[in-house]
């Protein structure tokens, strides 16, 4: 029986190619998205769960609250002494505490000179906490000498080829320290879903020196640039844990309650969180990461994508099975009377479905394996299927066919075997009425997916265009930020000099942080007000800049006046601040805090001048209290404007002048615009995921739709015949015809509308500065929807229209 | 073998009631050939969808091969359709995907019978149609005779015992349509009862009794000489 029923599959497939072609292609199409989609959400939901003890992993973080209760930081970054204080106050709970510190070292072997930037530095306990795989030396006391220092395999190549690593040397260089480190261990490249990858783990020795001794670190709770990390108890829940950390803080800062000073309970206005290393990756979106993080909403987004696409090419499947079902109807009527019950019928039609899907995923398959490198340049994975190896994802396809072959298959096999013998061998047979309408109904469907996608895409385009093209309020062109070394700034009056004599150099500055980064450092202070000094209860976020920092980077003044190289006060004693701190002080406009006094981070002085809100982060960012203050050394970069006629030969002549300071050092720089256009990054890659898988569900509904229009059209010759002979013109006819299709994609309009606009709505959340929805956006979706199910329809239209009815009217 | 009373069928749309049968009394002994005619629209087709088990009476009492079935649901009709009834078409109802040897061997695998019993009887069955020379083709590659002289194999195949013909000779030339009838009594002589609908008097002359249906009303019943109910 079997047998015969895959015979009948198999020729019906041959006999009808356009319409396996539609649903096979379709479908492939449509396995190709989920399979792509589904791969790469396996690995995003796969990070650090390598770890053989993953499950007991915690990261520290520290977040510190306004007296208002609300967040004004919190790090993924801690200080040194909270690892240690934590193991030591809870014993029970906590079995392990490690560090990591990172930077960006030169590190040399002889001629070879590289900046590395996935350099860290760890405790010794790092390998007893994290699984990482182990291919020489001995990893329990690898970090445990002041110099000791584990590679990656990749590293080992690039610095001693094919010789044995062990034991031997490599130079570090940062900063101005510089030191060596002995290879005690090489470990296996750390896999690609760490929510951390490092090429290097060295000692932490060197770090502890750095902050002046164990002791001197120990009290040191202002630096938050260790990841801390706790292997806890296998009885222990995070969130108790969590819950007890309020008592140490307060331990740890007891309140003071003095006539100088007062300190309410540190731990209202600071906190430590606990989260599971395995919910990193997707979960944490802190004030600082070790690297970029995904985000859980884009995976749902594009589970609801795969989905959606998978359900378009099952609509097509179904709608085609049934309207197709008159061609059908007199095999079900003849299998009936020679015995076949309807089970039968159900199981031989549900069998075509699957023996289709199948079909359709030896297809998918191979249209993965063709796209799969250009997905992965465009995800910057290196994901890979195997199907023979890994099991899992064998049966998840088979999972994917079983479902496609259901879904698709049960309603035209309910609907096929219901039909009475009776009826359908007197050959009057005419499927319709409720039929119809689901068929409509799963169109509508198909339309309205379609219409979302593309609208979705044009509001995650036109939020891009919005923060690319938006005023900043500073200028953003031709400005290359350059890193500094000691050497650099020490000799900054000279450099910026010789820089400046290059006719295409504006101007140079330097300074602890420039536009498009976060801005995480601040410290405490008093400010002025009513002739009284009172504390500042929120977060001033500080600038450590070069006295012409606002010119160079256009900052307007609103009031006051900018650095001064001439008054030797201003470097120590001058403040500008953004209007956002002076409203925040509670002055009524910026004059009014000319001159007043204002105390920070251990300087005292006084408002100078007051600029202009500006952009410093990105647009998904409020615009935060800033003040910028004389640099007296706490410098990271040196930035230089340029003009745009000049871009090739400045960043040539910067190179050279590097050089001549840092002969070993590689040079690197960043332009300020695509620092700042890359953090837009995570939307920009989700519109262009919107934008192809808005094309691949309109290319196949459009497919389905041209299937069913051909056979709803067919159905139709004898009365467009008749329509004809009574004198119809073509136009007339293929209006006619188009019409109903057009209702639907109309009705698909009206219902896509409101999806797009509250999902998209939630989105546009992500921003702290966004452009009102526009409804041309959905227009334009419905419009391009509507040509091109026009643009199918019309062309069976008009073939059955230009039709001779002399024909079609005798063939009755 | 079947025995009908007082059957009635109605069909019902929106707003019109339209009866197909009316009153109709009908008694078929096993061996008999029975030609039913009369105009378009008399309840021809009704009677023998009923007959054949594909269809139930509204009102009345219908029994086949001494079963009451008038009120047997759908898979209940199948059941006892199952190599009792073989079916014959005017428009022959070949399934145009598969082969000669596979229509004739479908029934005998609704029935469950296992890959030689079927390959012996559909063998059987298409040598005595003289139809083994086509076994391998598709159904649109035979003439009308050729494949009414299949779905005839195909009736025949399970060894049912009551054949219903709708109309055997409706789209044949007269040479083939004799063919086609001369196959039907001679396997009414071998014992197989049947019942055929046909327009045609010529054709009817092949029966046994012929019944006149007029308006769901049987009006007359002829029989053959030298035959009696």
């Amino acid at each position: 029986m079997l047998k015969n029923y895959f015979k009948i599959a198999i020729r019906n497939l041959i006999k009808s190619p356009g319409y396996s072609f539609i649903n096979i292609f379709g479908l492939a199409l449509g396995i190709t998205a989920f399979v792509l989609i589904l791969l790469f959400i396996t690995d995003e939901l796969s990070y650090d769960k390598y770890h053989d003890k993953s499950d007991n992993i915690y990261r520290v973080s520290r977040e510190w609250l306004n007296p208002d209760g609300e967040t004004s930081l919190h790090l993924g970054h801690i200080a040194p002494p909270f690892a240690e204080l934590i193991k030591e106050e809870f014993p029970d709970d906590v079995k392990n505490a490690v560090r990591l510190f990172d930077l960006s070292p030169l590190i040399s072997n002889g001629d070879k000179h590289l900046i590395q930037d996935r350099f860290f530095f760890a405790d010794p306990d790092v390998f007893e906490v994290f699984s990482w795989t182990k291919i020489s030396g001995d990893l329990t006391t690898a970090l445990e000498s002041p110099d000791g220092i584990v590679l990656t395999e990749s590293m080992v190549k690039v610095y001693f080829g094919d010789e044995n690593p062990i034991g031997k040397s490599l130079d570090f260089s940062y900063q101005g320290v510089e030191t060596v480190f002995q290879v005690n261990a090489v470990i296996e490249d750390v896999p690609e879903n760490s929510h951390f990858k490092f090429d290097f783990l060295a000692s932490m020795e060197p770090v502890t020196q750095f902050y002046g001794g164990y002791e001197a670190m120990m009290q040191n709770f202002g630096s938050n640039n260790f990841s801390t990390y706790l292997l806890i108890s296998e009885q222990t829940n995070g969130k108790d844990l969590e819950a007890k950390f309020p008592a140490l803080i307060d331990k740890i800062f007891p309140p003071i309650e003095s006539d100088v000073d007062y300190r309410p309970n540190s731990s209202d206005f600071m906190k430590l969180h606990l989260m599971p290393v395995t919910d990193i990756h997707l979960h944490s979106h802190l004030d600082s990461e070790i690297e970029a993080n995904g985000n859980i909403e884009y995976i749902y987004i594009y589970t609801a994508v795969a989905i959606f696409i998978l359900l378009i090419a099952c609509i097509n499947f179904m709608n085609l099975s049934t309207a197709r079902s008159a061609r059908r109807a007199s095999e079900v009527g003849l299998r009936k009377v020679m015995g076949a019950n309807r089970s039968s019928l159900i199981k031989q039609f549900m069998g075509e479905s699957f023996l289709l899907a199948f079909l359709a995923l030896i297809l998918g398959v191979v249209f993965v394996e063709v796209l799969l490198p250009y997905f992965n340049d465009f995800v910057d994975k290196e994901l890979v299927l195997n199907y023979f190896t890994d099991f899992k994802w064998t049966l998840c396809l088979l999972a994917v066919v079983s479902f496609i072959g259901l879904v698709a298959g049960s309603y035209p096999a309910l609907f096929l075997s219901s039909f009475q013998p009776a009826i359908v061998l007197k050959g009057s047979f005419k499927a319709g009425g409720a039929h119809e309408w689901f068929r409509s109904g799963l169109v509508v469907l198909q339309f309205t997916i379609s219409i979302t996608l593309i609208a979705s895409m044009g509001i995650v385009f036109n939020q891009l265009d919005y923060v690319q093209s938006k005023e900043l309020g500073f200028d953003k062109e031709n400005i290359a930020v350059v890193g500094v070394s000691p050497e650099i700034e020490s000799n900054y009056v000279d450099i910026r000099n010789r820089l400046l004599q290059q006719p295409g150099i504006i101007d140079v500055s330097m300074q602890s942080r420039v536009p498009s980064g976060r801005l995480l450092d601040s410290q405490g202070g008093m400010y002025e007000k009513n002739g009284e000094l009172i504390n500042i209860d929120f977060r001033i976020a500080d600038i450590h800049v070069s006295h012409n920092f606002l010119d160079l980077f256009g900052l307007e003044l609103v009031a006051g006046r900018s650095f001064d190289i001439n008054l030797a006060s201003d470097s120590t004693e001058a403040f500008i601040l953004n209007e956002s701190s002076i409203y925040r002080l509670g002055y009524s406009n910026p004059d009014e805090s000319i001159g007043k006094q204002f105390n920070y981070g251990g300087r005292n002085g006084f408002i100078t001048g007051v600029v202009q809100d500006f952009h410093f982060e990105s647009l998904h960012q409020s615009i935060a209290p800033i003040v910028f203050v004389v640099s007296n050394g706490r410098n990271n970069s040196i930035a230089v404007k340029f003009r745009d006629e000049y871009r090739n030969e400045t960043i040539a002549f910067i190179e050279d002048q590097w050089a001549s300071y840092m002969p070993n050092y590689p040079f690197d720089y960043s332009l300020i615009e695509d620092s700042f256009n890359e953090q837009y990054e995570g939307e920009r890659t989700l519109g262009e995921v919107f934008a192809y898988f808005a094309f691949l569900a309109i290319i196949i509904a459009a497919l389905g739709l041209f299937g069913l229009a051909s056979f709803t059209i067919q159905q139709r010759v004898k009365e467009i015949g008749i329509r004809k002979v009574l004198g119809a013109s073509v136009s007339q006819i293929v209006f006619l015809l188009s019409t109903n299709f057009t209702k639907l994609v109309l009705i698909a309009f009206l219902f896509a509308t409101p999806i797009a606009y509250f999902a998209m709505k939630k989105w546009l959340e992500n921003f702290a500065y966004s452009e009102p929805i526009s409804v041309w956006i959905f227009f334009i979706g419905g419009i391009i929807a509507l040509c091109i199910a026009l643009l199918t329809i019309s062309f069976q239209a008009i073939k059955s229209a230009l039709l001779n009815p002399a024909q079609t009217l005798k063939s009755e | 073998m079947i025995k009908a009373k007082n059957l009635r069928k109605l069909y019902i749309t929106e707003d019109v009631e339209t009866t197909a049968l009316n009153n109709v009394n009908i008694e078929i002994k096993e061996g008999e050939f029975v030609a039913i005619m009369g105009p378009s629209g008399c309840g021809k087709s009704t009677l023998l969808n009923i007959m054949g088990l594909l269809d139930n009476p509204s009102e009345g009492e219908y029994s086949f091969l001494g079963h009451e079935v008038s009120s047997y649901s759908e898979r209940e009709r199948a059941q006892l359709r199952k190599g009792n009834i073989g079916f014959v078409f005017q428009s022959f109802n070949l399934i145009d995907e598969l082969t000669v040897f596979e229509n004739v061997e479908l029934p005998l695998l609704y029935l469950g019978m296992d890959a030689n019993e079927r390959k012996e009887k559909a063998e059987a069955a298409l040598e005595r149609m003289a139809m083994m020379h086509r076994r391998n083709h598709f159904p649109q590659q035979l003439s009308g005779g050729q494949q009414q002289r299949v779905a005839i194999a195909r009736a025949v195949v399970a060894n049912a015992k009551l054949i219903l013909a709708d109309e055997p000779t409706g789209n044949l030339d007269s040479d083939h349509g004799n063919e086609v009838m001369k196959l039907l009594e001679e396997l009414n002589e071998a014992g197989t009862t049947i019942i055929m609908v046909t327009h045609s008097p010529h054709d009817a002359d092949f029966a046994t009794r012929v019944i006149h249906l007029f308006d769901g009303h049987v009006v007359t019943e002829n029989m053959k000489e030298g035959f009696h109910v």
